[in-house]
């Protein structure tokens, strides 16, 4: 029995077994690899994408709970060409250096910036506690979501 | 003769008038030093056993917001209104630096603040007006050898009348206790450390309605910034019950194979008993678990037999067995249900918590972790899953009101964890 989800907006079909975890689909089926599988285990944040306006770890949150949900993926903020606020941030403060945590990165701070416009850097700190990056890049990170803060409020 | 009569009858009156609203009023100031005293006027060895003290009594955990160590601010939500926490660190001005030792003991005892206000029983001076002389000079010995922080917390906003200070000298002539005969021996220091300096009593023990706690009723639990602290007493709803050895690992290490794991403001009261004396942490463990049901020779508590079929069993077996089939070993992988608090207790409040927020880690010690599912689970499908893990994982009865408890939780929030930043209580690195 097909499973029906919202991703950026779009409504998918999907055929997976229910108990699939998001992330599998999203990868495999939709060919949305953003997010990344990093543990499996809802440790690192890697496969974090944004549901009804939460950070969840999509490699922990099986489909079956999905449907009517509104589910957000890094390629939902934008693209190469007009990339979002927090992608610009990201590539302004040049906050990734092996990237692989950068779009779990993002997708948490977009959580953030869509309950609270302008965080403080305590603020920011406490609400990315749970994703890792193990090149330390966490400073750049860190200013790259205060800067974030900023354009979408130039923007608005 | 008869007007005379009746004027000294009047003056004796407002002189009696006079001398209630002056003792309700404020107690004496005390003076106050010319200057914080000088950190080498103390005795290392005595600022050491301060700090094993302050660390059983958890002073920063609610003295303290994120790393500015006692500097206060940490909000405090009652029914009475909000207040915030004090700078107790030794600033002449934003913090007690200018307190005499005798100031300190009053305050620790009677809740009396240097310059003769009445404090606010949030400050646990009901429990700490048991302790020793020997044991108060040590804690004002460290924390007058704390660094000194200038930050003023944000003021109280409490409801009138709880905002009438005066008024708790009436409070406290109903509410505070008789301090407790010298302890002595060992099995009387637990006691002293779980009543007096550990104050276990101000979460894990009901408040009446004016917030005092319940003496008929200690230790039967209670309830702490939305969350349920549970009963220490015969009524502990512990799957396994306690004893002095597990409770000894949990305060110490922050979990237990049996027990599970610390969480909410229990997290960071552990952060804390870590740095305490092993010896007085293995007092309080013993104290407390005589107070909980013994171990019976019976079975440890087992699942039952898994059913399939519900929505609830499908949601769990896809989202929560990963880490709650109890392959992995605490506090790496999530205890088994079986052996849960949370799952056990009779209210659903901290399981549907732990679900949809999860377990924060805690700055700067080893914890346990949990991912929370509040973006990702629909009410429904949450209430099926406390139904079914209810049935699956303990003998009690199902839990009512399931909707209502769920809404509460949803709209309270993740909450602030005690050792979180609060906007504007710290000045921002930018």
């Amino acid at each position: 029995m097909a499973i029906e989800l919202d991703v950026n907006g779009r409504a998918v079909s999907v055929s997976a077994d229910p108990s699939t975890p998001l992330l599998y689909v999203l990868r495999n089926e939709l060919r949305l690899n953003g997010a990344k599988y990093g543990c499996g285990l809802g440790q690192c944040g890697a496969c974090t994408v944004v549901v009804d306006g939460a950070a969840v770890f999509s490699c922990l949150v099986p489909i079956m709970m999905l449907p009517g949900k509104k589910i957000t993926t890094i390629e939902g903020l934008g693209t190469a060409e007009h990339p979002g606020p927090l992608q610009s941030a990201f590539i302004e403060k040049q906050a990734a250096q092996c990237g692989y945590c950068i779009a779990g990165m993002i997708m948490r701070a977009h959580a953030l910036l869509l309950k609270n416009k302008r965080p403080s850097m305590q603020e920011i700190r406490a609400h990315m506690e749970p994703n890792l990056c193990r090149c330390g890049t966490h400073m750049r990170i860190l200013a790259a979501v205060k800067r974030a803060s900023e354009l979408a409020d130039a923007s608005a | 003769m008869r007007r005379t009569g009746a004027v000294i009858s009047i003056l004796a009156l407002a002189v009696i008038v006079a001398a209630a609203a002056l003792w309700l009023i404020r107690a004496p100031e005390i003076l106050p030093l010319n200057a914080p005293p000088a950190s080498s006027g103390f005795a290392p060895s005595l600022v050491a056993r301060g700090a094993q003290l302050a660390a059983a009594g958890a002073c920063n955990s609610c003295h303290t917001v994120g790393t500015r160590s006692l500097s206060g601010g940490v909000r405090f939500g009652t029914p009475f209104g909000t207040l915030y926490s004090t700078n107790i660190t030794p600033d002449p001005r934003a913090g007690i630096g200018l307190w005499s030792e005798t100031a300190f003991v009053r305050a620790m005892r009677m809740g009396v603040s240097r310059d003769g206000n009445q404090l606010y029983p949030v400050f646990p001076y009901d429990h700490f007006r048991l302790l020793s002389d020997a044991d108060l000079h040590a804690l004002y010995a460290w924390t007058m050898t704390r660094a000194p922080l200038r930050s003023e917390p944000r003021g109280n906003a409490l409801h009138f009348p709880f905002n009438v200070r005066p008024l708790l000298k009436l409070w406290k002539l109903f509410f505070l206790k008789a301090p407790m005969q010298s302890a002595a021996d060992s099995s009387a220091r637990g006691i002293y450390l779980t009543e007096g300096l550990a104050h276990c009593g101000a979460c894990h023990t009901h408040r009446n309605l004016l917030g005092a706690e319940r003496d008929s009723d200690p230790l039967s639990g209670g309830e702490v910034d939305g969350w349920e602290a549970y009963a220490l007493n015969g009524q502990s709803v512990a799957p396994v019950p306690w004893t002095a050895d597990a409770l000894f690992k949990y305060l110490h290490d922050g979990w237990d194979a049996e027990h599970g794991v610390a969480y909410g403001p229990m997290a960071a009261v552990i952060a804390e008993l870590r740095h305490a004396a092993p010896s007085d942490v293995r007092e309080i463990a013993r104290a407390v678990a005589a107070r909980m049901p013994r171990r019976a020779a019976a079975a440890p508590p087992s699942a039952a037999a898994p059913d399939r079929s519900s929505r609830g069993a499908a949601v769990f077996a896809a989202t929560c067995v990963n880490c709650h089939d109890g392959s992995r070993t605490l506090p790496f992988g999530g205890i088994a249900l079986q052996y849960s608090s949370a799952v056990s207790s009779p209210s659903p409040r901290n399981l549907i918590r732990l679900v949809l927020h999860g377990i924060a880690a805690t700055d700067g010690v080893p914890s346990a972790i949990m991912p929370g599912f509040d973006g990702a689970i629909s009410d429904e499908d949450l209430m099926s899953l406390l139904q079914y893990v209810r049935v699956q994982f303990s003998q009690r009865p199902a839990w009512g009101d399931l909707e209502q408890e769920i809404a509460g939780v949803r709209k309270a929030g993740a909450g602030e964890e005690p050792h979180r930043a609060e906007p504007g209580a710290l000045r921002d690195g930018d």
